[in-house]
């Protein structure tokens, strides 16, 4: 515990910040005007922050109301709930596609670079803001109309199960996240609104990217290269190519099934001389692109993460970079393995396995130097650490468990099983929400100046450790079993798997109420944070905590992020402070430091 | 462990089913084979980091880690080339197991597929039509899949095959199943064979989601030895019976029953109950207003043009079997409805027009030809069809000359 007075914040000389009235960019501006009309980066990245989190919360009630669904083979919440028979199939079908569909659209893909990289990205380049603050804004309220139309097919569901709107209207989603024809073409639920939606949340993605982008490129601080970007904006400007190529496909592949739904144009239907195996290839030609977008920026906050707590400098950093950016672009030429018993040509498929396989190589690659890195270093095991640590495991689990869906033999017997479940879920929960765990916790002190509770950070990365495992791993074994996706109901055999999953799945579910309460534990009783409480060394830890409205008092000058040796720890004030040969400036501003070139 | 599972193996492992076609040793091979190496990266990986992690830790923040190499191209390079090496090793089991898969051998027994929601319908040389798919043991089978509506997924977990069945095109798959007669799991096939027979019964799903009763889109793959396989085949594709007991079987081969009620105790309800429905006094009310008679006329019409007319409180779900049912079979659904209908008291036909019992035995059955025998020779029952933009797909015949194209051309 600090002994210094009055809990008050402090810069990162290890002086006392004097508060006044607007000094942050959270009490800058007043009012809901203000929030709603700001251009500041930070802010945005809150306003994400409440939205996107709001929509995990959804996505995640959907997914236990469908694991509890599963807790026995028969029908089992349905009864509960006055259900028959077919109702409880629908229900069942409804929830595991609204939990696809918002995870997936308004939590995975917007998560990390939405939330932690509009924040962070121009800390990081010691900028005012992203380069187009005013696209930054419009690709929340492109978010927001997003929301607005998976809200309406919720709605539509509850509204016409209450019999207050026709069926014809459209009621709820039950196409699968996929929206595979001619399934989706012929159904009678909301997939023109949620296609809609989709469509309109894509623009949101594009703008980040293009924001992102720009501003790497353009509002770079003198002094910072492109070797000394910290890692997680390589895996932000990785993402952001992927952003910007990939989602176009599938906006107008969204728009032709619309047209297909609506007017009956013929693209996929094979009764109008369309081809449906057709819309999967457009349909996966942006998908699985996407899953780099979840991914990669994960990958970014690991590599800042594992060095922080290391204190040790990053290894390999440009194979991290550079891999970053390959994953990025080969991840556009492996569509076709979601298609290997969808009566694609054998060549197709021998070509896309192949290719599969080259993605392995730079995944492969970072995880090695991740843990190099960990080798010699003064680690503490601090929460982002532990979520770190975790996803290491994840990761390794799910990188490897996609070797047998990549291969063409193995794949036949996996696809659409549960095997394929556990895969993406090792790869999009147990790895990417561990690191977006991780950078939360990580950035919390910067993005609102307040410290959270150690001890219970650590507990819930351990809970929710626990409870990700005993849900997921036991998928792998019910999916080479030979129990398929999507299943409201199954075979007794399977019941233990499902069991235990579902009891996975409430602790899981709970360890996540836990890591929410932490964070508000943090707002309401949380110490001021200092500047660097890990002693970390890219740009966003040289401003105080929280940043100011301009971010930067003066312009930084941009050094090794990875280089640690000018932060020593201050056991009075318990945080890390810049302690520098050279005249430090004069108190009372948070002017970054302007450090000699360090080697 | 990799040893053990050279051996075909009637157990399933605790990651795989057991070994029951010719595919599932090589398959499980290749699968372990994967697993080890996964394994063998995740175990030690993450005992590194935990070792590292427990070894290195420090309490004393003031503590920094060791200023090591930042970076080792030697070391990068070794651990870029050696995944580099496995995967692709990876890549050429599986490349060899997938075309295996796809290249059916040249005498294979050809079993045709037919896939509507929810209920798969198997079609055999001989005409017998089944909804559950025996298949002779020891003996390739090649399946063609075709789907009525949307994609469905033909997956036998002990064959370790799967594929989609795609509407508006022919898939097919093949395999060996593998039967031993000492095997403990052999039983007596009773469900709708007379005599003695005894299979191996084995689970089909649908993997590919495909609605609402998707779950249940199951069906049983009974293996038989060859001899047995002949005469259940050959029993089963005569019709027995009188025409109201062949309609009760036509309504289950061909999924009626996945969406009417049929009796009290049934559950389904997407589509009206059809028992105590024919001669119903005033009909059922439509959405268009009209109350036609619950007569032979609405019910073929029900049947070959579901869409015209939608029962109140129904939604439009229902595909056409124009093409699929010929007049005679329509005719002995008819007459089934009327066996379960109380409004109905009438005679019950005796017989259905071309069986008349005193004929000769010889007597082609009324049901579609064989896709294998693509001989052309259109049946009277094919001509009440409406030329409408369906009309590629419902006439058999023109299907099979098709289909035989197609499958030159996939084999190729």
């Amino acid at each position: 515990m600090s002994s210094i007075p009055n809990n008050v914040p402090t810069d990162v000389y290890g002086r006392e910040v004097k508060r006044q009235p607007g000094d942050h960019y959270l009490n800058h501006g007043k009012g809901i005007k203000s929030w709603l009309l700001t251009l500041d980066h930070k802010r945005i990245g809150i306003m994400y922050m409440i939205v996107v989190l709001t929509a995990f919360l959804l996505g995640g009630i959907f997914a236990l109301l469908l694991r509890t669904e599963l807790i026995s083979p028969g029908l089992t919440l349905g009864p509960v709930l006055g259900l028959n028979e077919d109702e409880t199939f629908d229900f069942y079908n409804h929830m595991f596609t609204l939990h696809g569909a918002v995870m997936v659209f308004l939590f995975i893909i917007p998560a990390v670079p939405a939330i932690l990289g509009n924040f962070v990205l121009p800390l990081m380049l010691g900028a005012k803001d992203v380069a187009f603050p005013r696209l930054n804004l419009l690709s929340w309220y492109f978010y927001m109309a997003g929301l607005v139309f998976f809200v309406w097919v919720l709605l539509s569901g509850v509204l016409s199960s209450a019999g207050l709107i026709p069926d014809s209207w459209g009621f709820g989603l039950d196409t699968g996240w996929t929206f595979y024809t001619p399934y989706s073409t012929d159904t009678n639920t909301a997939v023109t609104a949620a296609v809609m939606g989709a469509f309109i949340l894509g623009f949101s993605s594009i703008l980040t990217g293009v924001n992102f982008i720009a501003s790497i490129h353009m509002l770079r601080a003198p002094g910072l290269t492109w070797f000394r970007l910290p890692l997680f904006l390589w895996a932000l400007y990785a993402t952001s190519i992927i952003q910007i190529l990939a989602t176009p496909v599938l906006a107008i592949t969204l728009l032709l099934l619309i047209a297909e739904r609506l007017l009956q144009v013929g693209i996929f239907d094979p009764a109008l001389g369309g081809d449906p195996v057709l819309y999967q290839h457009f349909f996966w030609f942006y998908s699985h692109p996407a899953v780099y977008i979840m991914i990669l920026p994960a990958f970014g906050i690991i590599s800042e993460v594992i060095a922080a707590f290391s204190r040790k400098h990053i290894f390999g950093y440009k194979f991290i970079a550079f891999s970053s950016v390959a994953i990025a672009l080969l991840g556009f030429i492996v569509w076709g393995h979601h298609m290997f018993v969808s009566g694609q040509s054998p060549v197709a498929n021998a070509i896309f396995s192949l290719l599969t396989f080259s993605v392995a190589v730079p995944s492969a690659i970072k995880v090695f130097n991740w843990v190099t890195t960990m080798y010699k270093g003064a680690i503490r095991l601090d929460t982002p650490m532990l979520y770190a640590i975790g996803f290491l495991g994840m990761f390794l689990i799910g990188g490897l468990t996609g070797l047998f869906l990549g291969s063409l033999g193995t794949d036949v017997h996996l696809h659409d099983t549960y095997f394929v479940v556990a895969h993406f879920h090792f790869v999009m929960v147990g790895s990417m929400m561990f690191a977006f765990l991780a950078g939360m916790y990580f950035w919390w002190p910067k993005i609102f100046g307040k410290m959270y509770c150690e001890w219970a950070g650590r507990l819930g990365a351990v809970v929710v450790f626990i409870g990700f495992i005993a849900t997921f791993y036991i998928q792998f074994v019910a999916g080479s079993q030979g129990m398929p996706r999507r299943y409201a109901t199954y075979p007794d055999m399977f019941w233990t798997h499902h069991f235990v999953s579902t009891l996975g799945a409430y602790l899981l579910g709970l360890g996540l109420f836990w890591v929410l309460g932490t964070w508000i534990h943090s707002l309401v009783k949380g110490k001021a944070a200092p500047a660097n409480p890990w002693g970390h060394n890219s740009l966003e830890w040289h401003t105080v905590s929280p940043p100011p409205h301009e971010n930067f008092a003066v312009t930084p000058r941009g050094s090794d992020p990875y280089h640690f040796d000018d932060w020593h720890y201050d056991k009075d004030l318990d945080t890390y402070v810049l302690d520098l040969k050279e005249e430090k400036p004069a108190p009372a501003s948070d002017a970054p430091h302007t450090p000699t070139t360090t080697g | 462990m990799m040893l053990a599972i050279l051996a075909q193996s009637q157990d399933p492992s605790f990651y795989l089913p057991a070994q029951d076609s010719t595919f599932a040793a090589e398959y499980d091979w290749t699968w372990y084979f994967i697993y080890y190496i996964s394994a063998f990266f995740t175990v030690g990986i993450s005992l590194a980091a935990i070792y590292f992690a427990v070894k290195y830790r420090r309490t004393d923040k003031r503590l920094e880690g060791e200023h090591t190499h930042t970076h080792h191209t030697a070391l990068e390079m070794t651990w870029t080339i050696i995944p580099l090496i496995l995967v692709l090793a990876i890549f050429w089991f599986g490349f060899q197991g997938f075309m295996d898969k796809a290249t059916p051998p040249r005498d294979t027994y050809d079993i045709t597929v037919n896939s509507n929601r929810w209920s798969w319908t198997f079609i055999y040389p001989n005409g017998a039509i089944t909804n559950t798919l025996y298949v002779p043991a020891d003996r390739p089978v090649k399946l063609t899949l075709t789907s009525e509506d949307v994609i469905h997924s033909v997956f036998i977990p002990a064959f370790r095959v799967k594929m989609d069945a795609v509407p508006g095109r022919y898939n097919q798959m093949w395999f060996q199943a593998n039967y031993d007669p000492g095997d403990r799991r052999v039983q007596p096939v009773l469900d709708e064979l007379e005599g003695e027979f005894n299979g191996i019964v084995h689970p089909l799903y649908c993997a590919e989601y495909c609605g609402r009763r998707h779950s249940v889109m199951e069906a049983d793959v009974v293996v038989l030895p060859m001899d047995q396989f002949r005469s259940a085949i050959a029993q089963l594709a005569e019709p027995t019976g009188t025409p109201a007991e062949i309609g009760q079987r036509l309504t289950q081969i061909h999924g009626c029953v996945q969406c009417h009620a049929f009796d009290e105790d049934a559950t389904v309800a997407t589509g009206p109950a059809l028992y105590d429905f024919y001669g119903m006094p005033d009909g059922r009310p439509q959405t268009d207003g009209s109350t036609p008679a619950a007569d032979a006329e609405y019910i073929r019409e029900s049947i070959l043009y579901p869409g015209r007319r939608i029962t109140q409180g129904y939604r439009n779900e229902m595909p056409s079997f124009a093409g699929r049912l010929s007049d005679n079979e329509i005719l002995a659904i008819t007459e089934y409805l009327k066996s379960i209908s109380t409004h109905y008291d009438g005679e019950l036909m005796e017989y259905l027009p071309g069986q008349e019992p005193d004929e000769e035995a010889n007597d082609e059955p009324a049901v579609d030809e064989p896709v294998e025998e693509a001989n052309g020779d259109v049946e009277d029952d094919a001509d009440d069809q409406d030329a409408d933009v369906e009309a590629d797909d419902e006439d058999s015949n023109e299907v099979e000359a098709d289909s035989e194209e197609e499958m030159v051309e996939t084999a190729a």
